[in-house]
Parts: structure tokens; sequence; C-alpha cells
């Protein structure tokens, strides 16, 4: 093994316990808990140039002490690549698949009157950026307090993240991403994992970082909601208005939750709901649109529209739209 | 706020408030409502006044602070992103902040978590521990948390001297860390500026608050 890349388990699969995650230093010796990881450091934030030939991607175990108390015990965290490899310079995907504990849930992108999504960080190595996540549709809890939105059971989250340009053909990649959540049931804790996932490098062209996604993958696709065309959904934002209709058979509910844009509130929120009529379904959720001082770029608002037809059958999809920057504003100035 | 009509309402008054009234309310005055008011906060409408008792069993009510921003803060001892907030220096920097702006600035803990005892009680020793000199207010029976719509801890609002409701929403954008804004000073910041505070709400984030059941 070279010094400082994490030992691959002879189950070459990966399940953080939390705690109980181990990591072999130069010379074998499980360091464990609180092992001395600072002097490492250096060497867990470069790319692994291995001479060894290539193999699948491989889950690795993270560092010890990135596993934080309490909340990471109620959540696992693996994570699951799309495809065997990945090019320098291309965009590739990854699941975050989580499995939380029974009666706790964590949250969605958005998640409603209270709570907070988790976050997705690539730790390293360096170069490699989450460029966009893509949630799976959430179950919405309701008390009399309050409405969320969040996930529980086995809930999976899809990274894309962009490789460097670079990277040479026949390397293999450690990389790190951190996840911090907030799970809650009665009460809620803070939860945090690193995960680690060894990825061979190909030449572009080569099948292992191209064609269909895994099986496992593949089925996490499908808990991911539909394009807007897909059900027909459509979304247009009038004024103060952010108007969706979507063709549904008479007495269909139809659900619209919004995603969190930073300046844009929905009133009155958090969710907005309609019953088709001849053959349609029509929301309007009102906004106020304030500037974003902090945007690195043009906003986008969407949503998440679920349609359930009388015999209970539902349907999800999602809609971005660019977001109308307001005039006459201190930041518009 | 189910039907149609009441929500336009709603929405007519925070929204034209915001934009037109900023700042104009009448102070809340101790004498016009004793114990708490009955209206609901609206930013951009005066601050609903309220009493409460420290968690040292001394009364605190809003009106005292007349003339003075007031930013108040809704914890909960027991959640770790109001912990998160406290121990990370997020609370100490919004307060040297607003501070810097309106040296007699108040700002104000208030625990409405009454559904949890233990969140109560704790309440004096977690602003110890963490070193925080503020008046600590304990809202036992949640009347105060629900007339201003605090839904998290941290849930956090900015009264402008006059009296006016500015902003509420989260203390800061970086729910998971890396803030870029923090939303209370720079409601201070645009207040003491003339300008309309933007944004002057957000979604807050943080654990729910434990109102007490029944």
């Amino acid at each position: 093994m070279v010094p400082g890349v994490f030992e691959r388990r002879e189950t070459g699969r990966i399940m953080p316990g939390g705690r109980d995650f181990r990591h072999r230093g130069p010379h074998g010796g499980d360091r464990g808990h609180n092992g001395d990881m600072l002097n490492l450091l250096p060497i867990m934030l470069v790319p692994a140039l291995l001479a060894e030939p290539l193999e699948a991607p491989t889950p690795v175990d993270p560092p010890a002490e990135t596993a934080a108390k309490d909340g990471t015990a109620l959540v696992k965290s693996t994570v699951l690549p799309e495809r065997d490899a990945i090019v320098a310079g291309g965009e590739f995907r990854v699941a975050v698949c989580f499995r939380i504990e029974p009666g706790w849930h964590i949250y969605w992108r958005n998640s409603g009157d209270s709570g907070m999504p988790p976050s997705f960080r690539v730790v390293g190595p360096e170069g490699f950026a989450v460029t966009r996540v893509d949630w799976p549709v959430p179950e919405v809890f309701t008390t009399p307090d309050e409405t969320t939105f969040g996930h529980s059971g086995d809930p999976a989250v899809v990274l894309t993240l962009k490789a460097p340009a670079g990277i040479p053909v026949s390397t293999r990649i450690d990389l790190r991403i951190e996840s911090e959540w907030l799970v809650c049931k009665e009460s809620c804790l803070m939860g945090r994992r690193m995960m680690g996932l060894r990825v061979p490098v190909v030449a572009p062209g080569d099948g292992r970082a191209q064609g269909p996604a895994s099986r496992d993958f593949a089925t996490i696709l499908k808990r991911l909601p539909l394009d807007s065309g897909a059900i027909g959904l459509a979304a247009a934002i009038e004024g103060n208005d952010l108007r969706v209709t979507v063709p549904a058979a008479d007495g269909s509910r139809i659900r619209l939750l919004p995603f969190e844009t930073r300046g844009v509130r929905f009133r009155p929120g958090p969710t907005f709901e309609a019953v088709a009529k001849d053959g349609k379904a029509e929301i309007r959720a009102t906004m106020k649109i304030e500037p974003d001082p902090s945007a690195e770029g043009p906003r986008t608002l969407g949503g998440l529209v679920t349609v359930t037809d009388p015999t209970g059958s539902a349907k999800s999809a999602e809609f971005t739209l660019p977001v109308p920057e307001p005039a006459n504003t201190p930041a518009s100035r | 706020m189910k039907s149609t009509l009441l929500a336009s309402l709603a929405l007519a008054v925070a929204f034209t408030g915001v934009a037109i009234a900023q700042d104009t309310a009448k102070p809340a005055d101790k004498k016009e409502h004793a114990g708490h008011s009955h209206g609901k906060a609206e930013v951009g409408q005066a601050a609903p006044n309220f009493t409460l008792k420290t968690v040292d069993g001394k009364e605190w009510s809003l009106s005292d602070a007349k003339g003075k921003l007031v930013v108040l803060e809704w914890i909960n001892p027991e959640c770790p992103v109001c912990v998160r907030v406290m121990s990370d220096g997020t609370v100490a920097k919004t307060l040297s902040g607003v501070k810097e702006i309106y040296p007699d600035a108040v700002y104000v803990a208030v625990n409405s978590s009454a559904a949890r005892q233990s969140s109560l009680d704790g309440t004096g020793e977690y602003m110890k521990a963490h070193k925080m000199d503020l008046p600590a207010l304990l809202d036992s029976d949640g009347a105060v948390g629900k007339m201003y719509g605090a839904k998290t801890t941290p849930h956090c609002y900015v009264i402008s001297p006059a009296g006016t409701l500015v902003y509420a929403g989260a203390i800061d954008d970086g729910a998971n860390g890396g803030a870029k804004m923090n939303y209370v000073v720079n409601a201070a910041k645009q207040l003491k500026a003339g300008e309309t505070v933007s944004p002057g709400e957000t979604k807050p984030y943080g654990c729910s608050v434990k109102y007490k059941k029944g």
C-alpha cells in the first residue's frame, strides 16, 4: 500500500458505522478514533497515483475522527458510483445512500417550516467539485405547528461531480465526500460523515466511464422526480405569482413544493395544493422576490409537483425557471 | 390563513409594509400593550409588545427597549443547530456586528420550547456556559413565539428603534456553514443607512420550536 492511502476492505464494500471507522496508517497500525490524522492530511488531499492495475470503484474507509457523534450513529451513509470509472475533466455521478434509523428523518432540499437540508462537499482531492444535486421525492411531515419535507428509510441523493482536467489515465482517485445532516424525530441531532470512494481514471471513450448506469444506480435514478415534460407540467412567473399547470384526471390532487431560492419567499406555503377539474389543475403561489446581493450568477427558482390521481397513483416532476430580478431595490440601484 | 382571501390580505399587508411602510409604524407602547399584544408580528408593521420573565425571574417587556434596536433570537439549549451557532461564534459576531452599528442595541434570547421542561430549565446555564450576558426569556406557554411566528431555533427578528419589525428569518445564510451574509447585521446596517431592509424575510433553519402541546 502507498502510505496515506486508505486500505480497501476485504469485503470491497463500505459500511460506515459512525465511530467504527478505522484508518490504517503507513505501517498498518489501527489509528482508531483519535489517531494522529493531522500528519496525514497533506497526503490525503492528493490524488492517489498508483501503479496497480485499474479496478472498479471501491468504497474506502474515511478517517475516524470525521465521524461526528450523536446524529451520525442514527444515519448510515455510503457512496455508490454510477459507473466503474471516470474521465479527466468530465462529469460523473455518485449517489449518497442513507439508511436512517426508523422513526427519524433527514430533510429535503427545502426543509419546510423548520429543519435544514444535508450538505454535500468534496473534501478531496483538490479540483473535484459538486456541480449538481438531485434529490428524491420527499415525504411531507405535518404537525399542528408545522409542515416539513424530508426523507426517512433509505433515501439516496445523486451528486454530479466534475473531475479536474489533467488527471493521468490509469491512476486511481481517492475521492472524499463529506455530508452533514440534521436528523430529527421529536428532537434533533446533527450528524456528519466523511465517505470515501476509490475510482479509476480511464481515457475518454473507455466503456467503463460511459454507457448505462449500474443496476443499483438505475434503481436510485427511478426514485428521482421526472422532468416537467414527462407529465406535461408547465410553469411560469406572472407578476408576483408562480403559476403551475398540469393535465390531470378530474379529482386528481396536485401538490407543489417549491424549492428554496435565496431571496424568494412563498406565501403562505410551504405547500400549495389544488384538485384537477376539466382535465387539468392549476396552482398559483404568491411570491415575494428580493435581491440576493451574494448571488454568484443568475438565480433560478423551481419546485416539485406531485400529481396523485383518484386511484392513488402518483407521479412527481420538477421544474426550474429564471428568477426575474426585482427592480428599484437597493441592490439594483 | 387557509382561505385565499385571508392569504391575500396577509400578503398585501406584509409586502406593502416592507416596501413602503418600513420603519414608519408606531413603536410598541407598554401602556397600550400590557401583557401580550393580540396581533401577529408582520415585517413592516409595529412589533407587538410582550412581557416575559427572564431566567432570573425578572420581568422584561419589549417596550422597555423603546428607542433601541432590538434583536430577538429564539433559542433552545437542546437544539444542536442553536448550540452550533452559539459555539462557532455566529451569535457573538452577530451581537458585536449589531452593536457596532447600534451601540445601545438590545439582544434578547427567547426560549419557547416548553414541550421540554429541561430546555427551559437549562436556559440560564446555557447562556452562562457560552458567556452570553443577555436577557434570556422563558416563553412557557409559547404565546410570544406563536405571536412572532417563530418556527425554528435559531429564528431571528430585528426591531427598529421606532418599534417596527424590519427583519424576520435566519440568522445568516449559512445553514450548512460558510455563511456569506449575516442577515441580522445586514438589517441593522441597512436600517442605519436609511435603506429598505432587504431581505426583510428569509426562511429560518434549525430545529423546530418545541411548543408546549395542547
